[in-house]
């Protein structure tokens, strides 16, 4: 493609300096795999979103210091999706052709059901990186301002167990603290293989139609069936990824269903189990009388 | 159960008998490519021009992260008027260019000053350098205006040819030429000041 008009090659110096820097910034296999994980996790939050879908928001900002607003925005896309109808469509287009649970759970759920207004933060909390920009070309519906944070919402050092003070400190990069295996996957050396369990796309889609079809229950208020769901859920993903997302709406469930009892116990045991877990007021609010 | 096996209908590819070969149709017709394809083949990319069209570090993720978040929602949509690939530049020239339009807008915070000097922070040694490098490398970027900036960038790093940087970009040619060149000149010229300016003492710019 010689034409006259294209300008003179860059001088040796510069193209040379150039040259030892090219591919210097691509990303490694663990930029990959946590970006992933933070987009899915972003998707997956709408599922789970619903399953918390008594009222409020809460949780929104229950991430704490810095947290909130990242949170905010993050709530803003997953419910667009959701909003769009989008979610069950594309999340079921990562999924394998053998797996046809997941494709048959993932179609015949209704978009609907996805599209509660009620906000939820991602699994991934984006820490110190505050996305200033939801997407350009995206409606960037803000769900209703979180409600006054009834409780973790700005905690003070002085009433935040030490765990959870640390995974909201800015200086981690990637905090997988509601993680069901907190390792910490994201700064590590491109050598070093993830400690943490990868979810398959596969696998992450169908944990997420269970999850979305629990949430499509409760939201109908059959907290019955939405709690047989979630064991299905948990007999088949014993170590999922979305496992606390589950057991926070396993908790949210039983108080729905009026099993107080059983469902403040479950709020205690996640409240013990992800201290740092966004979802953890969200939680904890559902049992307490109104 | 009772008879027959259900039916499962394909219609683009059943039709796709006379006219076109079917793996044609199926391209140009059939659903676009799943978001694992498109993740796979294209993270990098998107990745490195996030960073270079001005992204900091601090920020990259999540940029990654808003450019993708638009791709799953939109992807299901893509009618393949263009190339994948021009479509993906487009929705990440757009996430960047907001991210650092807002970005601007909050500068002076303390929680960005103090979210972007702790990204600068060595890592694990060997990426280090590299950072370093490519922290100097977006220094010199920073003083192109934004326009030739995104054509040297497609240019000298990404190494597309000017056709290709006039696919994406929807810039004329001889517009890609003209920015190019004032691109490269005054690169150049930014290199060897930075360096005439003592090369043994960066870090804290």
């Amino acid at each position: 493609m010689k034409d006259e008009n294209e300008p003179e090659a860059l001088g040796a110096d510069a193209a040379a300096f150039l040259d030892g820097l090219r591919g210097a910034d691509d990303p490694t296999a663990a930029d990959r795999q946590r970006v992933r994980r933070k987009v899915l996790a972003a998707v997956a939050a709408t599922g789970a979103a619903g399953l918390a879908s008594s009222g409020g928001a809460a949780a929104a900002s229950a991430t704490g210091v810095g947290a909130g607003l990242a949170t905010k925005v993050w709530i803003g896309v997953a419910i667009a999706l959701a909003g769009a109808g989008v979610v069950g469509g594309v999340v079921t287009t990562l999924d394998d052709p053998d797996e046809p649970a997941a494709v048959a759970a993932g179609r015949g759920e209704s978009p609907r059901a996805a599209a509660g207004s009620e906000s939820v933060s991602p699994r991934t909390e984006p820490s110190e990186a505050v996305p200033e920009a939801p997407p350009s070309d995206s409606p960037a519906p803000t769900p209703a301002e979180p409600a006054p944070v009834v409780e973790g919402g700005a905690p003070s050092p002085a009433n935040v167990p030490a765990r959870a003070r640390e995974a909201a400190a800015p200086r981690e990069r990637a905090p997988s603290a509601a993680l069901p295996a907190p390792a910490e996957a994201a700064e590590a050396p491109e050598a070093a293989p993830p400690s943490e369990p990868e979810a398959s796309p596969e696998t992450l889609a169908a944990e997420l139609s269970l999850l979305r079809r629990a949430h499509g229950y409760s939201r109908a208020g059959d907290h019955e069936a939405a709690l047989r769901v979630l064991a299905e859920h948990r007999q088949t993903f014993p170590a999922g990824a979305l496992g606390a997302e589950r057991e926070a709406a396993v908790a949210i469930a039983l108080c729905g269903a009026g099993r107080r009892e059983e469902g403040r116990a479950a709020a205690e045991r996640f409240s013990v189990a992800h201290p740092a877990s966004p979802l953890r007021a969200r939680v904890r609010s559902a049992c307490q009388p109104r | 159960m009772t008879d027959s096996p259900p039916t499962i209908h394909t219609p683009g590819v059943l039709t796709a008998t006379a006219d076109a070969p079917a793996v044609l149709r199926r391209e140009r017709e059939e659903a676009p490519p799943t978001f694992e394809e498109v993740y796979q083949q294209h993270f990098d990319f998107v990745w490195r021009l996030v960073r270079r069209f001005g992204v900091t570090e601090a920020h990259g993720d999540d940029v990654v992260q808003d450019v993708f978040l638009v791709v799953h929602r939109q992807l299901a949509g893509f009618e393949g008027r263009s190339s994948l690939r021009t479509w993906l530049y487009g929705i990440t020239r757009r996430v960047v260019a907001d991210h650092r339009k807002k970005q601007r807008r909050r500068r002076e915070t303390d929680i960005e000053a103090v979210a972007e000097r702790s990204s600068d922070r060595p890592g694990p040694e060997d990426r280090m350098e590299q950072k370093q490098a490519m922290a100097f490398l977006n220094r010199l970027l920073d003083e192109l205006p934004d326009e030739q900036r995104e054509v040297f960038v497609l240019a000298e790093l990404e190494q597309l040819s000017a056709p290709e940087i006039v696919e994406l970009t929807g810039t004329k040619l001889n517009t890609v030429y003209s920015r190019l060149r004032l691109a490269r000149r005054s690169f150049e010229r930014a290199l060897d000041e930075a360096r005439g300016r003592g090369s043994h003492s960066r870090g804290d710019g």
